[in-house]
């Protein structure tokens, strides 16, 4: 098989996963909802602050909800020995990587499609430039899930990984959130200052580092 | 590692140790007494000499631990293991301290004890990135596995620096540009010197000594007797006892 | 090609894109559109799409404009494009007290949004210190800054 053959194979095996188990995934947009609910709650019924900070709700909904779905798509290979299997295949590395990661970025960006809604309904905040926010979304959600299933690899076997996949991944995460946080709220109230185009480039530039980056060093992560 | 060369090591991180704190005493000293007044902050802009050696400090070492972490990665020998450990906690050591100045010296110069400042927030994450390293480090017993895991998160937590700068001076901004040889005044610039080179020696004793206490510890370890393996998962269907 | 050479051939690549990004980021440029803070001038010119949006405004404190109510906790200052601005000064007003180094004739960062009434309202007030450590000149005692500010 090519690469190319290769990641898509691991793709559809992880969607299939996900669709046999759908419960899980509905449980998981779910989650983003309620998550969106409790930080309105959290900052009151003032409108206007709740319209500002839509983007930002948005955001950590999905960051919260990305570090239950990354681990459970690892623990899965892990537990099972799946992983094991793959490499015995023989699958080559990135490929398993490329494919899990693809996977979680489609589970991420079913789980933006409910969570958006429901942050404009519930911030009562508009949107200015959808073309723009589908945008932000991909790239956003693929700056989470490329570190996302990397370090839900390395931390797979570790004790206490419930824990330490967020606090490992959030530092990582930090320039994609607030790239996404920015460019999301602009797409949401307005580019007042002409800046969208450079915040999308950023996030495209921070995907590449990560995608690129932990593709690079999976390897040494699955070997030991 | 014989004994003695384990006993000479340790004799020069000490000493190291030692003289970086007889330098840092000797520029704090000038700081304090000598150097005079800065223009706008008066007394308070002595933090000067405490804060930029610090930082400095924090990098390298870091920096330092990245390339550790690369050796371990491309050799896999225990040593870099160890110092790959040793770096990254001294590294975090300085960033804690670093964190703590900024605040003190932000409360009387920006009147807030926190802002958003790249650097500021940069640090903040760097301790944050580098903590969860260490931690995740003791959370592994497994030595291989142990040892990748933590070359392979302190480079990408090195990697993250720049663009968690970078991104953060985008994203909110009252920051100064990075203090250079042009504009500090040539009195305050001796004592920073000398200070920046006690910390540096300091580190790199404390980074020696501690490269020493890890070392050992995996010495230790593949030395005790070996404990069969627990099974690494739990077979779902357990084979049935016969009668 | 063998698979060891595919490997190699894959880390290379992976790192150059990587560090393309990388380059692309610390020195593309990108950032310059993505500015810190308007002036006033600038705060003028686009004064339509400020109120309302969580805006920025950097400037220099005008001479005789600053009102600290001690009581009220309620400070508002002019904010201008130099030292003295005639032309686009902006009225800043604030809650709380202002910076230990806030005093006139010093540069500021106010992060708010502008009123329909033309006035700026700061939720939060910066001391924009530049990074510039200078002994005193002959005859300035650097207290005597704080002593003012106090006094304000």
């Amino acid at each position: 098989m090519t690469l190319p053959q290769e990641i898509a194979a691991v793709i559809a095996k992880d969607l299939r996963v996900e669709w046999r188990a759908r419960a899980q995934v509905m449980a998981l947009v779910a989650f983003a909802a309620v998550v969106l609910m409790l930080f309105s709650f959290a900052v009151g019924p003032d409108s206007t602050m709740l319209a500002k900070h839509a983007g930002g709700y948005l955001w950590l909904a999905m960051l919260l909800a990305s570090t239950l779905s990354l681990a459970r798509s690892m623990q899965t290979e892990v537990e099972t020995g799946a992983l094991e299997a793959m490499l015995l295949a023989p699958l080559r590395a990135p490929a398993i990587f490329y494919g899990k990661a693809l996977a979680n970025l489609a589970v991420l960006l079913l789980v933006a499609l409910v969570a958006v809604p429901v942050d404009l309904v519930i911030t009562g905040a508009g949107v200015q430039d959808p073309l723009s926010l589908l945008a932000v979304l991909a790239l956003g959600a693929g700056g989470i899930a490329a570190p996302g299933t990397f370090y839900a690899a390395l931390t797979a076997r570790v004790a206490g990984r419930q824990l330490l996949l967020p606090l490992l991944l959030f530092p990582l995460l930090v320039p994609a959130l607030l790239a996404s946080v920015k460019a999301t709220s602009l797409a949401m109230s307005g580019d007042a200052m002409g800046q969208m185009s450079s915040w999308l480039i950023l996030l495209l530039c921070f995907d590449l580092i990560y995608w690129s980056l932990c593709g690079a060093l999976f390897e040494k992560v699955v070997e030991s | 590692m014989t004994r003695a060369s384990y006993a000479r090591t340790r004799t020069v991180g000490l000493a190291l140790v030692v003289l970086g704190m007889l330098v840092m005493a000797v520029g704090h000293g000038w700081g304090l007494f000598v150097a005079p007044r800065e223009a706008m902050m008066g007394d308070v802009g002595r933090i000067l000499y405490v804060h930029v050696p610090t930082a400095w400090g924090a990098l390298v070492f870091y920096l330092v631990g990245f390339v550790a972490a690369i050796g371990t990665l491309w050799t896999g020998r225990r040593i870099f293991d160890a110092s790959t450990t040793a770096w990254v906690e001294v590294g975090t050591l300085m960033t804690m301290l670093l964190l703590i100045q900024g605040s003190i010296w932000a409360r009387p110069t920006w009147g807030t004890w926190w802002t958003w400042d790249p650097r500021l927030t940069t640090s903040a994450v760097l301790a944050m990135s580098f903590g969860v390293v260490l931690l995740l480090r003791r959370l592994i017993d497994q030595a291989g596995r142990r040892s990748m895991a933590t070359a392979v998160a302190t480079i990408v937590a090195t990697v993250n620096v720049p663009i968690v700068y970078k991104s953060v001076e985008w994203w909110n901004s009252l920051h100064q540009p990075m203090s250079s040889r042009e504009s500090i005044d040539s009195p305050m610039w001796m004592p920073l010197m000398i200070t920046s080179l006690g910390v540096t020696l300091l580190g790199i004793g404390l980074a020696t000594l501690r490269t020493l206490i890890e070392l050992s510890r995996l010495l230790a370890e593949e030395a005790a007797p070996e404990l069969p393996e627990l099974p690494d998962r739990l077979s779902l269907t357990r084979p049935e006892e016969s009668p | 090609m063998t698979p060891s050479t595919q490997r190699r051939i894959f880390l290379a690549v992976s790192l150059l894109v990587a560090g393309s990004a990388l380059t692309v980021i610390a020195g593309g440029g990108i950032g310059e559109n993505l500015v810190y803070f308007w002036t006033p001038a600038e705060l003028h010119q686009n004064s339509d799409k400020a109120v309302g949006a969580t805006i920025r405004l950097g400037g220099v404190v005008q001479a005789n404009s600053v009102d600290w109510k001690m009581e009220e906790q309620h400070l508002s200052f002019t904010v201008g494009e130099a030292a003295v601005d005639e032309a686009t000064p902006v009225r800043v007003t604030a809650r709380g007290a202002p910076p230990q180094m806030f005093r006139e004739g010093i540069g500021v960062v106010v992060e708010g949004t502008m009123l329909d009434e033309g006035v700026f309202q700061a939720d939060k007030v910066m001391v924009k210190h530049s990074n510039e450590y200078r002994a005193p000149t002959e005859g300035t005692d650097p207290q005597t800054l704080y002593a003012t500010v106090e006094e304000l």
